[in-house]
């Protein structure tokens, strides 16, 4: 369309956004507070793009482990929060700890489900980068989004590790976490997180911000 | 001044959106739009270092559109690329052609080198700097080529991943199938024996015919990603040993499929499952790391 076929009022715009001069629109003295907002404004989402700054506030957690003989399965529970009000595309990555006696898993799986914890809305694809599996999950304007991760792990010894360290990424502390241990014909034979719980071992934390991993040890029950 | 500032302050969103790698509980991570914030500040400082912002100011001879609004664009146009992948692939698309033009025009620029010349541009160019003006112009084009092939590559790769933890699962129940086969005829006849996949077997759970196992759903479901995954499923000849060889078949072009890797397993009546991580559709060697065991008991 040539700008005669535009209606006048579109013209108008059309011509002052054109136009628009820093010199002309704001003072001198603003100009380059103005300049110097936008460039810190550039500067944070990158900063966000990078997963160095996340977008949205990682809450709570509850974290299942189902442990066997010679192998543990970790079922996650995660819950993201969004402040800000459009939808957001957080990044995330799952690391595994660095141990001789715990072999990283093939796969792992991730859901986003729905509030109850028992529907899966949707498989999030994971692309696993440099031997780590990265995914990201759309968060609603405000809201709230619950994403399962699952995988299992051989373990050489009996003895497992949980990464808890490093809440730091998330900039504040997790405001609650809920930690399980379900023994499968072995005996819970220490954690260095106190446990309670008979059957299933747990141990649970408010404004949680761990400085240590979590790591337990079992033996396998006699038959 | 302003120029400067905003010149400064676009190289520091990039030094300083350099991802850092810090292994935590599924911690923040690099996202799939940072592609179209990285575009931008990298031709940025890859026009400043070639010389050609010195060619832009001389050659510019009617008025410049205002930074401003250059700004502001740029920035809302990020802001929706963050929202959702696909606005993330067209944003991206559209800064790389803003960077490839730069780059060819710099290129263009390079190689006008003819000191002899009375031509405006040449002599605004001058000898002595096409070297750093060709070099910075190849190193935009393939930056701003490379990232949006990243961006395609993960947006494309979507059902290959989405499948790998099915496929793992769907393994396991395969093996401890034919596990649990062996162990019937062990029972009936004493030795272990494991059945060929096209043998329909009554009162059994699943049964293969052609290319559909039915009605078990998971032996269905390891042919219904045969187009993402390749399947050998082979009895030995004196039926007392199976092997099962499943590997990725889609990967991305390269160089990005060394970005991305998936696992290719191997299983045998040993019930150890066996994977490798691939770049490329190769199988699984038999004797690759065990990372678990199927038991029936």
């Amino acid at each position: 369309m040539s700008e005669n076929q535009y209606p006048k009022s579109m013209n108008t715009f059309l011509k002052k956004f054109k136009s628009l001069k820093v010199g002309t629109l704001v003072p001198g003295f603003l100009r380059s507070s103005l300049l110097i907002l936008l460039i810190t404004v550039f500067t944070i989402m990158g900063l966000m793009a990078a997963g160095i700054i996340p977008y949205a506030k990682f809450t709570r957690e509850i974290i299942e482990i189902t442990i066997y003989p010679k192998a543990i399965e970790v079922n996650g529970l995660y819950v993201y929060e969004n402040p800000f009000p459009v939808t957001v595309l957080q990044g995330l990555r799952i690391p595994f700890p660095d141990s001789p006696f715990q072999i990283p898993p093939a796969t792992v799986q991730v859901s986003e489900i729905d509030n109850t914890g028992n529907s899966i809305i949707r498989r999030l694809p994971v692309n696993w980068i440099g031997g780590i599996p990265y995914f990201s999950t759309r968060i609603p304007s405000n809201g709230t989004t619950y994403v399962r991760v699952t995988f299992r792990q051989r373990t050489t010894e009996n003895k497992g590790i949980y990464l808890l360290k490093t809440t730091a990424p998330w900039i504040r502390p997790l405001e609650h976490g809920m930690y399980i241990l379900k023994p499968k014909n072995i005996k819970i034979t220490g954690s260095n997180y106190p446990l309670k719980g008979k059957d299933e071992l747990y141990f649970e934390r408010k404004e949680f911000y761990p400085l240590k991993n979590w790591i337990f040890s079992w033996e396998a029950k006699k038959q | 001044m302003t120029r400067n500032i905003f010149k400064i302050g676009i190289i520091g969103a990039f030094v300083f959106g350099f991802p850092f790698c810090i292994f935590a509980n599924s911690p923040p991570a690099l996202q799939s739009f940072f592609g179209s914030i990285l575009i931008l500040p990298l031709m940025v400082l890859l026009t400043a270092l070639g010389g050609g912002y010195a060619v832009i100011r001389r050659l510019k001879k009617k008025k410049e559109s205002s930074l401003l609004r250059k700004i502001i664009i740029s920035v809302v146009l990020i802001f929706i690329s963050g929202i959702f992948e696909g606005t993330s692939l067209l944003v991206t698309l559209a800064f790389s052609a803003i960077a490839v033009k730069r780059g060819i025009r710099m290129i263009f620029w390079g190689g006008r080198s003819n000191p002899n010349s009375q031509k405006e541009l040449d002599i605004i160019v001058g000898k002595g700097k096409s070297i750093r003006l060709i070099t910075c112009g190849l190193l935009i084009i393939i930056m701003a080529i490379g990232i949006v092939g990243l961006n395609i590559v993960f947006v494309g790769q979507r059902r290959q991943s989405n499948s790998t933890s099915i496929i793992e699962n769907d393994l396991r129940e395969l093996v401890k199938y034919q596990l649990k086969v062996g162990e019937v005829h062990r029972e009936k006849s004493g030795v272990v024996l494991y059945e060929e996949p096209d043998t329909r077997n009554e009162g059994g759970p699943y049964i293969f015919k052609g290319n559909y196992f039915f009605p078990g759903e998971r032996f269905w479901r390891i042919r219904h990603w045969s187009e993402y995954w390749g399947i050998e499923f082979t009895i030995g000849k004196d039926g007392k040993a199976f092997e099962i060889f499943i590997w990725p078949k889609r990967f991305p072009l390269f160089p990005y499929n060394y970005l991305i890797s998936y696992p290719s397993f191997f299983a045998d009546q040993t019930g150890n499952l066996r994977y490798i991580r691939v770049h490329s559709p190769i199988r699984c060697p038999r004797d690759a790391p065990i990372f678990d065991r199927v038991k029936i008991k």
